[in-house]
């Protein structure tokens, strides 16, 4: 199931800045583990969806 | 604690996170290097200034004791969560590392020993009283000083080797 969150909304359900996550998007950032798991459950997707690069 | 005082530091009002705080400790640590070679810098150049008037001032006394604390305080906390080791899967690496802190240990004698040579010999005693005398014993000494301290810097490097073959 996809999830639409602007990037703020995101961050607040993570506990992390909206920085960070758009750093994360852009490839500028790798977050930790913890921080991974955090963002697929909140994104309701798995790890491998979420940055896996084909 | 060491979270409330780094917000107190830089001014935050709430918590950073993982990546703002990596950035942080980045910051600060190099700004810590900083602050550490100004204050060594500032401590020769009182030196410089006490042995122009033939004196040891506090100034100097409390630099000296400020930087060896600091640098102890680092070293010893990078050692107890051994920081400072280098692994060494096999004894090619080993060797090959080995090798490399050979070098860098003898290059480091060889600085250290004309540096005092020439502060010890050369710059203090014309800064103090115009003369300077020079003489092969104390060349013999800052020589010997010399090899010491890379000696010591390539023991102290070498035990941080660790062997894991």
């Amino acid at each position: 199931m996809k999830q639409k969150f602007t990037q703020i909304e995101l961050a607040k359900k993570v506990g992390v800045a909206r920085q960070t996550v758009n750093l994360i998007e852009n490839d500028k950032y790798n977050p930790s583990l913890s921080l991974c798991i955090s963002l697929s459950r909140v994104l309701k997707t798995d790890l491998n969806a979420l940055f896996w690069e084909e | 604690m060491r979270e409330k005082l780094l917000n107190h530091f830089i001014g935050a009002v709430d918590n950073r996170d993982e990546y703002q705080q990596h950035e942080i400790y980045k910051e600060l640590a190099f700004s810590g290097i900083l602050l550490w070679y100004l204050s060594m810098l500032l401590m020769f150049v009182s030196l410089i200034l006490d042995t122009i008037h033939n004196q040891f001032s506090l100034m100097t006394l409390l630099l000296f004791i400020i930087n060896m604390v600091y640098a102890t305080l680092i070293m010893t906390r990078l050692r107890k969560r051994q920081l400072d080791e280098t692994d060494c899967a096999s004894i090619e690496e080993y060797r090959d590392k080995r090798k490399r802190i050979k070098k860098s240990s003898i290059l480091a004698g060889i600085q250290w020993g004309l540096f005092m040579f020439f502060i010890m010999q050369y710059l203090f005693p014309y800064l103090s009283t115009g003369e300077i005398v020079v003489n092969w014993v104390q060349t013999v000494i800052w020589g010997i000083g010399g090899i010491l301290y890379g000696t010591l810097l390539y023991q102290i490097s070498k035990s941080k080797l660790k062997k894991h073959f």
